[in-house]
């Protein structure tokens, strides 16, 4: 469970201190994903950072209850001058994992082949994105938080994190943010719109849709 | 005597009578009006040329040579004779503007610059000044004057569509999109628009998500160009945004038969489907581009892309089946977390932090090790080999002058890697902070543990090679030796932690850096013995705690060094104070250094 508590947070553009949330409450109960939509630049990307505890809100509290990841398949905790095996190694001590589990999870879910132990300099960003959700998906977080924005690798690589979601639907939760409905609908069965320095909970994700949409002016009233 | 009509090239040349002295240039200017009348600009460039070689040419003349070279695309040539007429004639606004242009064309944007601002200063009402003098802004990279000054010049001369079109392309290559299509619709409504105006205002309501503005433009451009095929594929994406299919369907269509090599309209419609969730018509359009170019790799990968998005979006295709198998799950409860669980966490961090950085410093290469020691041993062996030759014999302490700056180099290194090193660690790997539990001060931390264990090793390894060297160096005091590298420690990491925060507030401060480290390095008795200096000047040094700091080092490693003005306690309290100093800064600013940039 993630619960905000009178949260205001603000972020800085090139035209001064923008809102994202003022004086915001609301709570994402477990046993539900969530899909959060929002218009490019509405800043949720950075709501997703505040959720994992990234940066803090201006004011107010967010309170955690479980494992919450960072965003999902964000590769700048990594190091570039090691290799992949000694990235994995380095978060599983950090997150206290079983180390040795978890550099064996990894080389097998990304694929990397040769290059796992090789520097991260001498990577692809489509093999960084493999690296990065390996990672992730070896912590096996109670809450995972996805950008949509994040590349992703080929087809069938997404195909393969897809499955995974599927198979941890019952254990773990999805917080995911997204710019259009299409990839929401297939993982999420809760909605939330950001606007205006508010974020709006539906029950459902065509409901969540409805209201976007009409504040993108594509459906009027 | 002579006037010749100085506009260039619409302005009618005038005759003038033949007089003995002028004869020759009389007769050419005849030649040449006679040339120009009859729109030969290659005749009429070669008596003009031959008229400005003559020494009693005019500025007129010059401007004349100027204008019909450029009249017969020969720009460069025309470039110095329009330079000449202006300096000769220096209050001519419309001399300087014409150099002004030409330089432009030249590609010389501040020749160009010089002469548009001097014709600006004669005659402030001229748009096409203003336009010029925008082309050269936009060329040095100067977009927010270009669109000032294409503005300007659009309002001096508002009846002109296409001063008005410039004007808009600046400002919406500035983003300033509801400005750029404010003018566009001016020009559209007041004068007779060329269809290409149409279209540009097009493009912007459509990027505005004004589609039935963005339809009703295009279909203007259209009803003045109705064959150009990329007007209509701009009608058909329009028309799909607006949701009317069909009516697109025939606008692509249309757009294809008039150009069938180009599919870019065809293109961008599938991505705009997509974008609409309408997967079926996306498919449909996607299979008609890989019909006409079964081989681009572009079209296959956009089609894969399709098929993909719309397999997963069956895989699960109704949240309710989500939310059952949500429901179903069996109710989880996190662990409840303690205080010594935190501090455990805190150490795990920071040693996993210390591992990561020991390990990627060097990269993969075996060479770290020697690196760490190749900075002293340069250091050390500079100074050495100069001082013992300027000093002929013996150094301050001890038989060795290695020993001897091996005692001043180490601890100043440790200070000097704690206080660049912790400095810049924030932001070096701002990126790791996005897990939660990793908070700016464990990167300090880590860092600084780096550094003082990489310099312990250094030493322990000099120590041996002095040795192996023959150089007594293994019998120093530890208590001396050791009291000096935790002082170093706790100073270097305090100035670390301060200039940590400074970072904060912008990269200047780097500079500010150097040179601090670069005074500590030469007022600590480094390369040189206190005693050695004039006393009012050491009276002023004893405030640097450092200095104490390098003392107490050589106490440790030459007994009989006692030196009467050592304050120990002052450099340890000073280096407390420091690191709290440090620590309160950096816990202050904990939360702005979490932020992403």
């Amino acid at each position: 469970m993630i619960q905000f508590v009178d949260v205001t947070k603000t972020y800085r553009t090139f035209e001064g201190p923008r809102t994202i949330l003022r004086n915001a409450n609301f709570t994402f109960d477990d046993g539900h994903n969530y899909g959060i939509l929002g218009a490019n630049g509405s800043g949720k990307s950075t709501l997703l950072r505040v959720i994992a505890g990234a940066e803090f809100p201006n004011s107010g509290q967010v309170r955690r209850n479980g494992r919450v990841s960072f965003p999902l398949g964000f590769s700048g905790t990594f190091h570039t001058q090691l290799s992949g095996r000694r990235n994995a190694l380095f978060l599983a001590r950090v997150y206290g994992a079983d180390e040795e589990w978890m550099a064996e999870f990894v080389e097998d879910f990304s694929e990397l082949g040769p290059y796992y132990d090789m520097p991260l300099q001498t990577y692809s960003s489509g093999m960084m994105a493999k690296l990065a959700f390996g990672v992730s998906f070896a912590l096996d977080f109670d809450i995972y938080l996805i950008d949509e924005a994040t590349e992703v690798g080929d087809a069938r690589f997404r195909q393969k994190c897809a499955r995974i979601f599927r198979e941890r639907i019952a254990r773990s939760d999805i917080i995911m943010v997204s710019h259009n409905g299409n990839t929401i609908r297939s993982y999420c069965d809760r909605g939330a719109v950001l606007l205006n320095g508010r974020l709006e909970l539906f029950d459902s994700i065509d409901e969540a849709m409805r209201i976007y949409n009409r504040t993108l002016g594509i459906i009027d009233g | 005597m002579s006037t010749v009509a100085s506009n260039l090239p619409s302005g009618s040349p005038s005759i003038e009578p033949a007089h003995d002295a002028e004869g020759a240039i009389a007769a050419l200017r005849i030649e040449r009006n006679a040339c120009m009348v009859a729109s030969d600009w290659p005749g009429a460039a070669g008596f003009a040329t031959q008229i400005a070689a003559l020494p009693t040419c005019t500025p007129e003349d010059l401007r004349i040579a100027s204008g019909v070279l450029s009249q017969c695309g020969r720009m460069a040539d025309a470039l110095p004779f329009a330079i000449r007429a202006s300096l000769a004639e220096p209050d001519n606004a419309e001399f300087a503007q014409h150099a002004g242009c030409v330089s432009n064309q030249c590609g010389d944007d501040r020749g160009a610059i010089d002469f548009l601002l001097k014709a600006a200063f004669l005659d402030s009402e001229n748009a096409e000044t203003y336009q010029q003098l925008s082309l050269s802004a936009d060329r040095l990279d100067d977009l927010a004057a270009a669109t000032a000054l294409a503005q300007r010049a659009y309002q001096l001369d508002p009846s002109s569509p296409h001063r008005g079109a410039v004007a808009a392309h600046y400002l919406a290559r500035e983003q300033r999109l509801a400005e750029a299509t404010a003018i566009l619709r001016r020009v559209v409504d007041t004068a007779d628009p060329s269809p290409a105006i149409c279209r540009m205002l097009a493009h912007l309501l459509q990027v505005q998500g004004d589609y039935v503005g963005a339809l009703e433009a295009i279909d203007q451009a259209i009803s003045a160009d109705p064959d150009n095929a990329e007007y209509h594929a701009a009608r058909a994406h329009a028309l799909l945004e607006l949701g009317r299919n069909d009516e697109a369907d025939i606008a692509l269509q249309r757009s294809l038969e008039l150009d069938p090599a180009n599919l870019g309209g065809l293109r961008h419609a599938v991505s705009i489907l997509a974008e609409k969730d309408q997967f079926d018509r996306a498919l449909s359009y996607s299979g008609r581009l890989l019909e006409r170019q079964p081989n681009n790799a572009e079209f296959g990968n956009c089609m894969r892309h399709l098929l993909e998005t719309q397999r997963i979006n069956t895989a699960v295709s109704d949240f309710a089946e989500i939310a059952a198998l949500k429901a179903s799950a069996p109710a989880r409860r996190a662990a409840p977390r303690t205080y010594s669980d935190g501090l455990a966490n805190q150490f795990r961090i920071i040693m996993a932090l210390v591992l990561r950085d020991l390990r990627g410093r060097h990269g993969h290469s075996h060479i770290g090790l020697l690196w760490i020691l190749l900075e002293p041993i340069i250091h050390i062996g500079v100074l050495a080999v100069v001082f013992q030759f300027t000093m002929e014999g013996s150094p301050p302490m001890g038989d060795d002058f290695f020993l001897f700056y091996f005692t001043g180099v180490m601890p100043y290194l440790l200070l000097n890697h704690l206080v660049m090193r912790v400095g810049s660690a924030v932001r070096d790997s701002r990126g790791l902070m996005q897990v939660a539990s990793i908070t700016p001060m464990d990167l300090l931390m880590a860092r600084s543990i780096v550094e003082f264990f990489i310099t312990i090793v250094a030493f322990f390894i000099f120590i041996g090679l002095f040795e192996l060297c023959g150089v007594d160096a293994a019998s120093f005091a530890p208590q001396y030796v050791f009291g000096a590298f935790a002082i170093t420690w706790m100073l270097g990491t305090g100035i670390g932690l301060v200039f940590a925060t400074l970072h904060e507030f912008g990269g200047a401060i780097d500079s500010v850096l150097g040179v601090f480290m670069r005074i500590i390095y030469f007022v600590s008795g480094i390369f040189y013995v206190p005693a050695l200096l004039p006393l009012f000047a050491r009276d002023i040094f004893v405030w640097n705690p450092f200095l104490h700091v390098v003392d107490l080092m050589r106490i440790g490693f030459f007994p009989s060094y006692d030196p009467p003005w050592s304050d120990v306690p002052y450099a340890a309290e000073v280096s407390v104070v420091m690191l709290l100093l440090g620590l309160i800064t950096v816990t202050a600013t904990a939360r702005p250094m979490r932020i992403l940039r």
